[in-house]
């Protein structure tokens, strides 16, 4: 390079790199005109990740250096020299300095700058399991302290020896030979297990074979004691540490670690012994995400079939691939089981693995129907191996953008998809959503003036906010976070749609999250936030369609964003108010059903239109329109239920139904009807929550629906079953409360119980006499008095929407008449 | 405290002298001036590395100012302090890479225990970058622009800031500041492109 090409780089580089990636390609065109070498000069550069500054890179060096410095004392061994290094420190041999016994002793370190109390607690945890094992086959514990700086080291037996499979390769060992030498290491890992220690990360590296044969198991370093250790323990660990090709599928996918983890890390070290490769090898390309992959669905080669020339028997085939289920439980219920059955073998005897197979097809047939886990782990992997790419070196700014388009429209988008509509999946969407949200607020930090990006970016947070707490899904039920993501995803769009180059699809993205993150702030009481949100999202939505009125989906648009702010206006108390933007939803989608008559998504928008519009006839008081457009909506949601049994939204819908005209009819004074159509959805929010046990709207909607089936008794005269729904609604509200006290939906249906409860134990009282009647009254009283005051609080902060002030005057007219039904015994 | 390693008193005065002569314009001084000051601070960074200091871990930094303290009057103008943190960077630069080499001479005799700890950690914290190679890469870069390399020099090796780099090199800041941007990708490529 001339020196002079050098600096013109130098400047240009200089001038593009404060430039917004989109406009430095058009800039450098222009700058560098014909001078090729010069622009291909200046691209390599603004190509280069800035990620790691390079003074951390020195300083990364520094250390490694000073750890591995000879001579350097610890404690009272000087180390000889670095043997190894990893993710936690380094290892070095090293030798006793003050001559008390010559013994060579490997010198565990933990790196200076990696002493985060998650690796001095890893390396606790090592010396402390350790200290409890003492096996000829485990490399033994001789010293463990702590540096003058406080960094803890320990001074294992030094193992002079080779990897057990280059061992076995090496001697050309025959294969009865290579079973004894597992079985030693068998031992040794039913050694640490009668002592409840988990290994966790047992593959030929951590086994080494000394000159004289003996196998010696090394690196507790990811070993767990059984029953110790947090669930958030497991998967951050786990996950950042394992080892691929031998970690278990129950690793991989985060969950619980058994001896059965071990196990089958066995089985797969017995594998290679056998067949020369591991059961899952790493494809050329190193993909990482292809062997989690593999090891979560693919069943491996039988050995023999790995390995044709070494001759494997069936029967050791059959011991490996039942070591090695993918299902803990299929496997050998033990190590011990398992080197039993290898004894058997070399004993010539008919082995255990063999018996059991037709069974475990049968039970693997039976399991394949449930296919929700194992979609949700599928993307699980696939996300944890985009964050390892983005962790990496990025060569390009590129890169990023394409990295944030898939993890919002690839692995949110097809994860949200892939379980929307299954049950079961919520914990698996937890851990998606938390790797999600961090990768997500690191991009948005680099995204500034990139306008694609930027839109891609206020969709991940979109979606993220949607399965955090998007109340009209199944959702995690945190409403905190999600309003939180839902402002993150407006703060990126508004400054998008005001500047002049904005699009129309800028626009429809800020009215979408306009109107999806006022639904969910109106949730949490801010009422007035909220409205004037959606007022905006709809009039966007109103000027799109204006501007091309053949286009349906502009329409179909349009049609749900009026219906999203009726039914927030409706819940804040301006039902008068909701009737015009209802009307105008309603006769937009009886124009686009009559183009397309058959269309579910549209059928089920005019039920829950014409649903809200029914909700908001009932509290203007006009009984009789409800009942109309109420009777119209379970038409319409009954058969739709019945063409999509599968479908938990449409159930939820006529659940939802169901329960508005249980209220409608009771306040008509038709209390059997009432109790019908609330024991009907009682029934279905069973069904629904049953099918997601963590899903908080489903376990609400259950206890709302046990809340109206006991009004329903209490109007029919019949406390006592009133009392018993009620006490599992209570139970069920506190549940959804605990995990999320911001959802005030639940507190305040919470609060209104107790006046619910008071009401069904006054009528108990009424029906007895002198001290059970007062008993039953005065505990009637109590609950008025807690209900309203729990009310009034929330009033205090807020949190009482318009449209349930009712319960307030209801609660305190109780609490204050209470006191002057009381008999004059009671007081 | 340990009592100063021998040698150290006479090498502080001829340090002053060195620098006040390099300010009048003695041009052998900044020659005589290196060896030296990479004495020391080799003595220093070995000192650190066995037992006066507990984290086995050399700070070039902290070794830099320690140097600066012990080798340097405390009356020095700016400008003659100024030439003691170049040529210091400089030796700094030379005791980090000697170190390096002999690491790199020390692992091959050692086969055996190595694959102990493989390094199939998914994730690892901060990449450590090849001193051996970001050295050959920054006498790439003294060859097409030695002030740029000097600035590198003062930032990575005595943990200068970029305005204190900037007046040991009479730039401006923005300046320094811009091209350290520049030379951070340079470097990488250059490191990248040309392997050991």
């Amino acid at each position: 390079m001339t020196p002079e090409l050098f600096r013109r780089s130098r400047e240009l580089y200089g001038a593009a790199v404060e430039l917004p990636p989109g406009e430095r390609a058009a800039f450098l065109r222009e700058a560098c005109g014909e001078d090729e070498a010069l622009l291909e000069e200046v691209e390599a550069l603004l190509g280069e990740p800035e990620s790691i500054a390079l003074s951390d890179g020195v300083d990364a060096a520094i250390r490694t250096l000073g750890a591995a410095a000879e001579g350097t004392m610890v404690g009272p061994w000087e180390v000889v020299r670095e043997i190894g290094r990893g993710g936690m420190g380094t290892v070095h041999l090293a030798r006793r300095a003050d001559g008390a016994f010559e013994r060579d002793v490997a010198l565990k370190l933990v790196a200076a700058g990696l002493d985060s109390e998650d690796f001095l607690e890893r390396f606790r945890r090592e010396r402390q399991i350790l200290a409890s094992l003492a096996h000829p086959n485990i490399a033994a514990l001789l010293d463990g302290g702590t540096t003058p700086d406080g960094l803890p080291y320990l001074a294992m037996e030094y193992v002079d020896g080779r990897r057990i499979d280059s061992y076995c390769r090496e001697e050309s060992l025959p294969v009865p030979d290579r079973l004894k030498l597992f079985l030693a290491v068998c031992a040794a890992v039913q050694h640490s297990h009668r002592n409840l220690v988990v290994h966790r990360d047992l593959k030929p590296s951590n086994v080494l074979v000394t000159k004289d044969g003996t196998p010696k198991l090394l690196d507790f370093g990811l070993a767990r004691l059984l029953g110790a250790g947090s669930g958030a323990e497991r998967t951050a660990t786990g996950l950042r540490a394992l080892t691929p090709a031998y970690a278990s599928p129950e690793q991989i996918r985060g969950d619980a670690v058994t001896t059965a983890t071990d196990v089958y890390s066995l089985g797969a070290l017995l594998y290679v012994l056998l067949a020369d490769r591991p059961p899952h090898p790493s494809p050329e390309s190193g993909d990482v995400s292809a062997v989690l992959n593999a090891v979560l669905t693919e069943e491996p080669d039988r050995p023999s079939e790995a390995a044709p020339g070494a001759r494997i028997p069936p029967d050791l085939d059959a011991i490996v691939l039942k070591a090695l289920r993918k299902e803990p439980d299929a496997r050998y219920g033990s190590v011990d089981q398992l080197a039993r059955d290898v004894e058997r073998f070399l004993e010539g005897r008919p082995v255990a693995a063999r018996r059991g197979t037709a069974a475990y097809r049968a039970r693997k047939f039976a399991r394949r129907h449930w296919t929700g886990l194992a979609a949700a782990s599928l993307v699980v992997v696939s996300l944890v191996a985009g964050l390892l790419v983005a962790n990496g070196e990025r060569r390009k700014a590129e890169r990023r953008f394409e990295e944030v388009r898939r993890l919002a429209n690839s692995y949110l988008l097809e994860f949200y998809d892939a379980i929307r509509d299954l049950p079961g999946s919520t914990a698996a969407r937890e851990l998606v959503v938390k790797r999600g949200l961090e990768y997500l607020d690191r991009l948005s930090r680099e995204a500034a003036g990139d306008r694609a990006l930027t839109r891609e970016l206020a969709e991940a947070y979109q979606r993220v906010g949607d399965v955090q707490g998007n109340p009209f899904q199944p959702n995690l039920g945190d409403l905190r976070g999600a309003v939180a993501s839902y402002h993150k995803a407006l703060a990126l769009l508004e400054p998008l749609v005001a500047s002049p180059g904005a699009t129309d699809s800028d626009r429809a993205l800020l009215a979408k999250a306009s109107l999806v993150g006022g639904g969910i702030l109106a949730t949490t009481g801010a009422s007035d936030e909220a409205l004037d949100l959606q007022r905006r999202g709809v009039a966007l939505r109103q000027a799109l369609a204006d501007a091309a009125p053949s286009d349906r989906t502009r329409r179909s648009d349009l049609a749900q964003g009026l219906g999203m702010l009726g039914f927030d206006l409706v819940g804040n108390g301006k039902a008068r108010e909701a009737l015009e933007p209802l009307g105008r939803q309603e006769s937009l989608l009886r124009g686009l059903l009559a183009e397309e008559p058959g269309d579910v998504g549209l059928r089920r928008a005019l039920g829950r239109s014409l649903l809200v519009t029914g909700e908001a006839r009932q509290s203007l008081g006009d009984a009789t329109g409800a009942g109309r457009v109420l009777g119209e909506t379970l038409a319409i949601q009954r058969a739709l239920v019945k063409e999509r049994p599968l479908n938990p939204l449409l159930k939820q819908d006529l659940a939802f139904t169901l329960g508005e005209f249980a209220t409608s009819l009771s306040e008509s004074g038709q209390a059997p009807a009432s109790l019908a159509a609330s024991e009907e959805r009682l029934a279905l929010s069973r069904e629904l929550a049953a099918a997601d046990p963590k899903d908080a709207a489903a376990q609400l909607a259950v206890a709302f629906s046990l809340h109206s089936v006991g009004e329903a008794l209490v109007a029919l005269d019949r406390p006592e079953e009133a009392l018993e729904e009620y006490a599992e609604a209570e139970r069920l509200y506190d549940r959804v409360i605990a995990a999320d006290p911001a959802d005030t939906w639940a507190a305040l249906h919470r609060a209104w119980l107790d006046t619910t409860k008071g009401r069904a134990r006054d009528l108990l009282a009424r029906r007895r006499s002198g001290a059970v009647a007062a008993h039953e009254r005065a505990r009637a009283c109590e609950l008025f008095g807690k209900s309203a005051a729990a009310l009034e609080d929330l009033d205090r902060r807020g949190q009482l929407p318009k449209i349930k002030r009712s319960y307030l005057d209801d609660a305190r007219g109780e609490r204050d008449t209470c006191g002057g039904r009381a008999t004059p015994a009671d007081r | 405290m340990t009592s100063d390693p021998p040698g150290e008193r006479d090498d502080s005065g001829e340090v002053t002298a060195l620098l006040r002569a390099w300010s009048r314009g003695d041009a052998g001084a900044s020659d005589r001036l290196l060896p030296l000051v990479y004495r020391h601070l080799r003595r220093l960074a070995a000192a650190q590395m066995r037992r006066e200091r507990a984290d086995h871990t050399l700070q070039p930094t902290a070794l830099v100012h320690e140097a600066y303290l012990k080798l340097v009057d405390r009356h020095l103008s700016w400008k003659d302090r100024g030439h003691f943190y170049g040529v210091a960077a400089r030796a700094m630069r030379q005791v980090l890479v000697d170190h390096a080499r002999r690491r790199d001479a020390g692992k091959r005799g050692s086969g055996r225990q190595r694959v102990a700890i493989e390094t199939a950690d998914i994730a690892v914290p901060p990449r450590a970058i090849d001193l051996l190679a970001l050295d050959r890469s920054l006498r790439d870069l003294a060859q097409l622009d030695e002030r740029q390399a000097r600035l590198v020099e003062l930032r990575l090796f005595a943990g200068l800031s970029v305005q204190e780099s900037a007046e040991v090199l009479g730039c401006s800041s923005a300046t320094a500041s811009r091209d350290y941007r520049h030379a951070e990708a340079w470097l990488r490529r250059q490191m990248r492109a040309a392997p050991a």
